[in-house]
């Protein structure tokens, strides 16, 4: 790896071009994004797990809603408590990148949107969906009669087999028909 | 979760793989690498494959599987780590069998894999060069990409201009800058003696006039020979195909752009309205970075959502109906009246600069330029103007934006046309106005009165220069581009005024003067300008249209518009982020709308009319230009090709654009584009009953599963 934190190997670099959505220079600057959160004392940036709340300090995600659903999602930790490595933080760059795929990003999507990670979105994911949209204060959320009447809109429109809940190929279906998705 | 194969598909799956191995192994192979829930099992096979293949086509097939699972894993959905391993192993099978390739097979493979990593060499260096990225990031991530979609279609006609630019550049003016008979040779290259004095004032430089008439801006410079220079460029034929290659670049270019924005969306492939879900999963904007924009990005999702519901449930306002609908028909006529007149006071504004010209001979600056000043005038206020007109109307907001756009639309475009019209009508007049030939011999036949005969012979030169100058100056193409230009610059300098006049100043004086003030200025009128995303987007397309009308005669106004947009983006990209706040109420403007591509589509295609009607009704000036002297501009082709292809050739041509030929071609091109709107009608139909089997397809599952679980139960029972 070198003495210096923050040279990365010529072949882990190609490896990651191939894998991932992003340019070499985006892949370099989210190196140095990354190890700028490392603390001071670790060396080895690759390996490294950066706990949730440090990630959830830097400006892009601190105004973002689903930023811990987004930790979440993309974090391979065994304890699941949201930690990212950089591989991590790679996937999570080249899913929100402009050259992702509609299916990786209406995948990653469905994922975030899936609070209860049960495969689908139910009642209550959508209902804790629209709360965070919306921000979590008194006046700004909505009543349970609208929040009712939303949600039973949203399933009329999205559920095709009528069960109730919309899984991974229905909000596909619904996505990929939006024409502001993608950007 | 998707993560975890469903072992029991996986195992199911990779048995019957065993079984149908040898008959239908390729093809399933290429289908499976697209279905996630198969790759456990096709890890296993691939396991199996390696004992076993050793015939050379099916290696080649294997390689080229595992190479197609190497280009697309980055669109799998999988974690770093497992995207790793696969990738390891395709490599792997990948490197062990390739060494057992043929020669011709091996040579193929490694042609492939150069040109890969020439392509990502060259994806990579290409990104660098996307300009203004940095910047317009900037924007996103402060306003949303609403605002962005504004600079980044900027940012793409400013590419359309530069090719524009490099194809009127390298093939009409550097040859003729190059090899063509340089200024002051002919006669259409001269500044004529009477105005030559003047040649060099600031009045004739803004007018255009002077050197800038006579010069590779405009049409009339250059030359009529057929061929120049040592190598025989032919310049009039050269000129001709790059005007029309103008319009079909931009034509095609933007189809395309329009049919691969309409491929991401599917939305004009169904009428399917998801309104509640898209606003609901599509609502956050990913791009916002800073706290003021999400605070207003998440109030406006609420507002959204509620309006949405209150849709649904059609709630009505309260306002009593006789009276709105009257207002709006008063709206209406205001908005008619103000567009009839705009058209009005164009068309006089134009004749009457026309009856100056002849009768004073000298020009105040005001009369040179009133034509341009009066419709750059009209396009600032106008619209504006209608926004006002469009509160009597108490439409709802996105309503009311669509009819903005439409009336704004309406405005520039009739604006452009009265003015291009007008132009014509002077244009006829022009052009079909008989050469003075006649006066010379006039005057020889003066004799008895002049007793000097150097008097005379001035006399005659003088008559004779007259002759001239009333020729040069009937250079009918020229004085359009003149105008085009005229329009294009003074159209800049409007737009820059308003921009630090209007938007600029107002940021001042909320700023500094709310301590001042008895109200907070900066959350009541004034306030802080909002972008107005709509109006600006049809700005760049009344824009871009003027350039597409006036390109044939005057091949650098593509390379002015250049110029114009570069400092358009600074200035605006400025003025973005220092004098205006972030929408409170946000309506969708997204990059992949198609919206704007169509109405400058539309405009393309207006643009494009007078400049044909031009080449076909008017005869060019018989002193200037590279068409001097022929009938009509569009018979330098026929003359090419009588004159330079062999003879079989025009015969060709001739049959072609008869009649007999090109009427069947028509009727089957109606008749394709009948088949392929029925296909797309049954296409939806299908669609339609593929969903209603979706849901019968599931009541039958749950009404079998009830009935299996009410017969076991009976038999349990017995």
């Amino acid at each position: 790896m070198g003495t210096t934190a923050s040279q990365l190997d010529k072949g882990m670099l190609s490896e990651y071009q191939e894998l991932t959505f992003l340019t070499k220079q985006e892949i370099l600057l989210a190196y140095k994004r990354f190890s700028e959160l490392l603390p001071k004392e670790e060396t080895n940036g690759l390996s490294y797990r950066i706990p949730m709340n440090a990630i959830l300090e830097l400006p892009e995600l601190k105004t973002n809603p689903f930023n811990k659903r987004i930790c979440m999602v993309f974090s391979t930790s065994d304890s699941h408590d949201g930690s990212l490595s950089f591989d991590d933080f790679l996937d999570l760059l080249s899913a929100f990148s402009d050259s992702a795929t509609l299916e990786i990003k209406s995948h990653y999507a469905f994922r975030i949107f899936d609070f209860d990670d049960d495969g689908t979105l139910g009642r209550q994911d959508l209902e804790k969906l629209v709360n965070c949209l919306t921000g979590g204060t008194v006046d700004t959320s909505l009543t349970p009669e609208e929040m009712k009447q939303l949600i039973d809109n949203i399933l009329e429109e999205s559920d095709i087999d009528k069960d109730g809940t919309v899984n991974l190929s229905e909000f596909q279906h619904v996505i990929s028909r939006s024409p502001d998705f993608v950007s | 979760m998707s993560l975890v194969t469903p072992p029991v598909d996986g195992s199911r799956s990779s048995s019957a793989a065993r079984r149908h191995r040898s008959v239908r192994k390729s093809s399933r192979r290429i289908f499976s690498s697209y279905q996630d829930h198969q790759q456990g099992s096709s890890d296993d096979e691939d396991k199996e494959e390696r004992v076993d293949s050793n015939d050379p086509e099916e290696l080649f097939q294997n390689i080229q599987f595992q190479k197609e699972i190497i280009a697309n894993i980055r669109s799998r959905p999988w974690p770093m780590r497992r995207k790793l391993k696969v990738l390891k192993q395709a490599r792997e099978i990948v490197l062990k069998y390739e060494g057992r390739l043929t020669r011709t097979r091996g040579y193929q493979t490694a042609g492939a894999d150069l040109l890969k990593k020439i392509s990502r060499l060259l994806y990579n260096v290409v990104v660098l060069f996307i300009p203004w990225e940095v910047r317009i990031k900037k924007i996103e991530s402060h306003f949303g990409s609403g605002v962005a979609s504004y600079f980044i279609f900027l940012r793409w006609l400013f590419g359309i201009n530069i090719v524009l630019t490099i194809m009127t550049g390298a093939f009409v003016v550097l040859p003729e800058l190059l090899a063509g008979a340089p200024f002051g040779t002919t006669r259409s290259k001269t500044i004529p003696k009477e105005h030559m004095a003047s040649a060099q004032d600031l009045d004739t430089i803004w007018s255009l006039g002077g050197y800038l008439q006579y010069s590779v801006l405009f049409y009339g410079y250059y030359g009529r020979v057929r061929k120049i220079g040592s190598a025989g460029y032919r310049l009039p034929l050269a000129y001709f195909l790059v005007g029309m290659a103008v319009f079909a670049y931009s034509f095609i270019i933007l189809l395309r752009k329009m049919a691969r924005n309409s491929r991401l969306s599917l939305a004009s492939a169904s009428d399917e309205n998801f309104t509640f879900c898209w606003r609901v999963f599509c609502a956050w904007d990913y791009l916002i970075g800073n706290p003021e924009a999400a605070e207003s990005k998440g109030a406006a999702i609420v507002n959204n959502i509620r309006e949405a519901i209150v849709e649904e449930q059609q709630k009505k306002r309260e306002t009593s109906l006789a009276v709105l609908i009257s207002l709006r028909i008063l709206a209406n006529i205001l908005v008619l009246l103000s567009l009839a007149g705009s058209i009005y006071i164009i068309y006089f504004v134009v004749d009457r600069s026309q009856k100056l010209e002849q009768e004073k001979p000298e020009l105040t600056l005001w009369e040179k330029n009133e034509v341009s000043v009066v419709v750059s005038l009209i396009t600032m206020i106008a619209p504006s103007a209608f926004e006002l007109v469009a509160q009597l109307e108490m439409y709802h907001p996105r309503t009311s934006l669509r009819f903005q756009l439409a009336r704004v639309l309406v405005l520039y475009l009739g604006n452009l046309y009265s003015l291009i019209i007008a132009l014509l009508d002077k244009v006829n007049i022009m052009s079909s106005s008989i050469p003075w030939v006649t006066s010379p011999i006039v005057c020889l036949q003066l004799p008895p009165s002049l007793s000097n005969w150097s008097d005379s012979s001035s006399f005659l030169m003088a008559a004779f220069e007259k002759t001239n100058r009333s020729q040069q100056d009937q250079c009918w193409e020229t004085y359009v581009g003149q105008e085009m230009l005229k329009l294009s610059i003074i159209d800049m300098i409007f737009t820059v005024a308003s921009i630090l006049l209007i938007d600029f100043i107002r940021g001042l004086v909320v700023r500094y003067l709310s301590d001042c003030c008895c109200w907070d200025l900066e959350s009541k009128f004034p306030e802080y300008g909002e972008f107005k995303i709509a109006e600006n987007v049809l700005h760049l397309i009344y824009n871009q249209g003027m350039i597409w009308m006036g390109a044939f005669f005057s091949p650098c106004l593509p390379a002015f518009n250049v110029l114009k947009l570069i400092g358009l983006m600074y200035l605006r990209s400025w003025a973005v982020l220092t004098c205006n706040v972030p929408h409170q109420q946000v309506f969708r403007a997204s990059r992949s709308n198609n919206f704007y591509l169509a109405m400058l589509l539309f405009m393309l295609f207006l643009c494009m009319l007078p400049t044909i009607f031009a080449i076909a009704r008017y005869k060019p000036s018989q002193h200037c230009g590279p068409f001097s002297g022929q009938e009509k501009i569009y018979d330098i082709i026929s003359e090419t090709v009588a004159s330079d292809f062999p003879l079989w050739f025009s015969k060709v041509m001739s049959y072609v654009s008869s009649p007999v030929v090109v009427l069947p071609a028509v009727l089957l091109l109606f008749m394709l584009i009948y088949y392929l709107q029925a296909i797309a009608r049954s296409l939806k139909f299908t669609n339609n009953q593929l969903r209603l089997q979706l849901q019968t397809v599931r009541f039958s599952r749950e009404c079998l599963e009830s009935v299996s679980r009410c017969s076991s139960l009976f038999f349990h029972r017995n």
